[in-house]
């Protein structure tokens, strides 16, 4: 996993895998494909930067994406609240063509009802929020949410089932049971 | 596997390919040979568990500034050139900082600023032989308190590292390079003064 910042080949093995998660996890959050393009090379852009410091310990590659994807994602989020241009060195938009947008478009089209889910996880406090988001929105395991967010397997199960307590008194929304 | 990409994925394959060759090609070599590095930490404050640092020599960025899986914010520092882009990267993420680098061998007067009233868990440090680096917990620097950093580097004379090597048993490695350090770091609860530059002694290895 360390080479990926520093290898092509190991870095291509990578994105090949986990494109599809990637994906996913940007269509789940926004609905405009150029936004979704941009944040799918940040997300990118932060493995390779960051990949010399995984370590197998913390968890699977899955985990430290989820955890990096969730950075990317809540860093621009931060930065339209800032209203400072996003800046970034791979421009995602700048290499869009017509039908790759298309494919976004239906992949974020795909996502509605998730993304749904996803906004009304804002009424939960932060550390709940986090486990519920990874959980229930991008299907991780309790043990890869808690890696991916650098708690114990045992501090995510219990905010994952206080969320689910407070979503179904106070708004009405079921999230499913997990086990670890 | 084999994820069927479109044009788009296929464009961002190729640039982020080029993005990582071109690290690869500016990462610092490093040599093989029986080599041993000496750092002293002559001052070390408050939060800091420990850091020593020698300058880079590669052409890494001066320091890099990260947000972990956690929310903690990562720093790296390869050299001790541009602390006020650190401090513009760090208020990016929601910490003001003071940064001071010192030429020679120095730490700043101390009474620049008023410590928090409670204890730095979670703030720990990471040492390289060639960078260092500190992790911030989220929530570690509050409203209105600034994460401040001093740090001068003093690399030891040939006599020096000579001394060394006559004076500690080597088990087949020779020193080959070495450095004095001072470094000082803390969170104020308030404003910060000037750093007014104080020598200080080299520690003994």
């Amino acid at each position: 996993m360390n080479e990926v910042g520093t290898d092509p080949d190991a870095f291509e093995v990578f994105y090949r895998e986990h494109l599809p998660f990637v994906r996913s996890f940007v269509a789940r959050r926004v609905a405009d494909p150029y936004t979704a393009a941009d944040l799918t090379a940040e997300i990118f852009l932060a493995v390779i930067e960051s990949a010399n410091r995984y370590r197998a310990t913390s968890g699977a590659p899955i985990a430290w994406l989820a955890g990096i994807a969730r950075n990317v994602v809540a860093g621009h989020v931060r930065k339209q609240a800032r209203e400072l241009r996003a800046v970034s060195r791979v421009g995602g938009q700048a290499l869009l063509d017509d039908a790759s947008l298309e494919r976004i478009t239906e992949r974020i089209d795909a996502e509605r009802s998730t993304r749904a889910l996803y906004r009304s996880l804002d009424a939960l406090p932060a550390k709940q929020r986090a486990v519920v988001e990874l959980v229930a929105v991008d299907g991780l395991s309790l043990a890869e949410a808690a890696a991916a967010l650098g708690i114990a397997p045992g501090a995510a199960r219990t905010r994952y089932h206080r969320a689910r307590t407070r979503l179904r008194t106070e708004l009405r929304t079921e999230l499913c049971e997990v086990t670890p | 596997m084999t994820t069927q990409l479109d044009d788009f994925e296929t464009r961002l394959l190729h640039t982020l390919r080029e993005q990582v060759a071109e690290r690869e090609s500016t990462a610092p070599r490093r040599s093989h040979g029986p080599r041993r590095v000496v750092l002293t930490v002559a001052a070390v404050a408050a939060a800091a568990t420990g850091l020593l640092f020698i300058p880079a020599l590669g052409t890494s960025p001066a320091y890099s500034v990260q947000e972990g899986n956690a929310g903690e914010i990562v720093v790296e520092i390869n050299a001790p050139t541009d602390a006020s882009g650190l401090e513009r990267a760090l208020r990016e993420h929601g910490i003001a900082a003071d940064v001071t680098y010192l030429p020679e061998l120095a730490t700043c007067a101390p009474g620049r600023y008023v410590d928090v009233d409670r204890p730095l868990s979670g703030l720990t440090t990471m040492v390289g032989s060639d960078s260092i680096g500190v992790t911030i917990p989220p929530g570690a620097i509050r409203d209105g308190e600034t994460f401040v950093l001093s740090w001068s580097v003093l690399p030891m004379s040939q006599a020096e590292i000579d001394a060394l090597n006559a004076e500690i048993e080597q088990d087949g490695g020779i020193t080959t390079e070495g450095a004095h350090v001072t470094l000082t770091a803390g969170v104020a609860a308030g404003p910060v003064q000037q750093c007014i530059p104080v020598p200080t002694a080299p520690a003994t290895p």
